[in-house]
């Protein structure tokens, strides 16, 4: 009786010994299933309904899409615009682009000190928003009703990407920076 | 498999040395879910598990070749020829590239992007000589390039890019692929077999068998209904198996070792 297992041949009903042969193999995928089941049976639990989540929700509300406004696109007459160059060599840059600070264009000069902000009209320099900016900016672009609670510099990225300026993040805030759920917050990291 | 259902019922009744075998019916369900979507069960395991083992350094593209900068123009006069070129139309984007031994001024309108010489203002054309260039200098190891061709119609490995592409075809160990944009000529993607490897993988995973892409359609939903089911109820049933005769055989296998 010791031998007995719920699993293993019959013994007392003793069909053909062959057949006792046929189901060893039988006998020994039950045992390894059994096993197996009980050294990774909890994590196996956790990659299926962890998997499972995955597929139910969809990844554009994870990414927060809904969470965020399409705004039409800011533009500019190139008439309007100094020499970009210009304004690179001005501020000692490795790289400039154009973006947008209070809807008005701005290049951005990415050098080894940071960046700098400058007005791409006249040449001078656009402080970095305040506060209430960037509240206003946040409610332009939120698609909720819901106000947001606190507005905090973090120094920490909780995208995976390494962390932004204060001033950059609050010009590209429109285009990223939204967590979905529950919690949605406006995060502009870096220094301060 | 009707059988052992049968004897294990018959055993039940039998269980006069008090062995119980309980939730039957939940063991047979179990089994027959199992058999349905174990092969998916399998296919997820291995493919999960060849994903995790695949250095992902090496299917994101491998090493890169450090390429420096190309110096910024002393002069300033591509300024008021982009602008001439642009006549009038609003520009939305603007910024500096570096493109091998030279800087683009890229720019952005309704029209579409548009690459400039930072240096003489004049438009940059990428065509398939440029694009070689652009692949060569990014590859690590300078290979030589087999072929280059512009892409007709999107392919597996730019599928979340925009024609027009240029494919430019190493001749190294890796089979390297790289993609070069031919609107502004930046290098889109690395493609190489560890990523071919990987990439087939990932279709197994998210079975989305044509396109590779989403793993939020019905039928993933649906697998993986069946197999969060299945999880829960095989770790409920551990617990609803008789463990004493097999942890028994355990302990006399400790005390007298070598025995098969």
């Amino acid at each position: 009786v010791a031998h007995a297992s719920p699993w293993a041949a019959p013994v007392s009903s003793d069909p053909a010994r062959s057949f006792r042969a046929a189901n060893a193999s039988h006998i020994s995928a039950r045992k390894t299933h059994k096993w197996l089941g009980l050294f990774i049976g909890l994590q196996v639990v956790i990659w299926s309904l962890s998997g499972l989540y995955m597929t139910v929700v969809h990844i554009d509300t994870i990414h927060g899409d809904h969470l965020i406004r399409a705004l039409p696109p800011n533009t500019v007459d190139a008439a309007k615009l100094a020499d970009p160059l210009t304004v690179l060599k001005a501020n000692n840059g490795q790289s400039v682009r154009l973006a947008w600070v209070r809807n008005r264009p701005a290049y951005v000069v990415k050098g080894d000190a940071g960046e700098t902000v400058v007005d791409a009209r006249n040449y001078r320099s656009v402080p970095p928003p305040a506060k209430a900016e960037i509240r206003s900016i946040a409610k332009t672009t939120y698609t909720g009703s819901e106000r947001s609670s606190t507005i905090g510099t973090s120094r920490r990225s909780t995208s995976r990407r390494p962390p932004a300026s204060w001033s950059l993040a609050a010009m590209s805030c429109g285009a990223s920076s939204t967590s979905s759920g529950c919690c949605t917050s406006w995060t502009t990291s870096g220094r301060m | 498999m009707a059988a052992a259902f049968r004897l294990s019922q018959e055993e039940k009744e039998e269980g006069g040395a008090g062995m119980i075998i309980k939730s039957i019916w939940l063991r047979n369900i179990h089994k027959r879910v199992g058999l349905i979507i174990g092969l998916q069960f399998l296919v997820w395991a291995i493919s999960g598990a060849a994903m995790a083992l695949l250095p992902m350094d090496e299917v994101a593209g491998g090493e890169m070749a450090d390429q420096a900068a190309p110096t910024i123009p002393a002069e300033e006069h591509a300024w008021p020829k982009v602008h001439a070129a642009l006549a009038g139309q609003q520009i939305t984007k603007l910024s500096l590239r570096s493109l091998p031994n030279r800087q683009a001024l890229q720019v952005t309108t309704s029209q579409g992007v548009r690459p400039f010489d930072a240096t003489d203002g004049q438009p940059i054309v990428i065509d398939g000589e440029v694009a070689k260039a652009i692949a060569s200098a990014a590859h690590p190891t300078g290979s030589a390039v087999m072929q280059v061709a512009s892409l007709h119609e999107l392919t597996l490995a730019v599928r979340e890019h925009e024609l027009p592409i240029w494919q430019v075809d190493f001749r190294d160990e890796k089979n390297s692929s790289y993609y070069v944009s031919g609107t502004i000529g930046e290098s889109l993607e690395r493609r190489n077999d560890s990523w071919r490897c990987w990439d087939f993988f990932w279709m197994l995973h998210n079975m989305d068998y044509a396109e590779r892409t989403s793993f939020n359609h019905p039928l993933i939903i649906m697998v993986g209904f069946a197999m969060g089911w299945l999880s829960i109820t095989g770790f409920w049933l551990l617990f609803r198996t008789m463990w004493r005769h097999d942890f028994a055989v355990l302990r006399r296998r400790w005390r007298t070792p070598m025995l098969p």
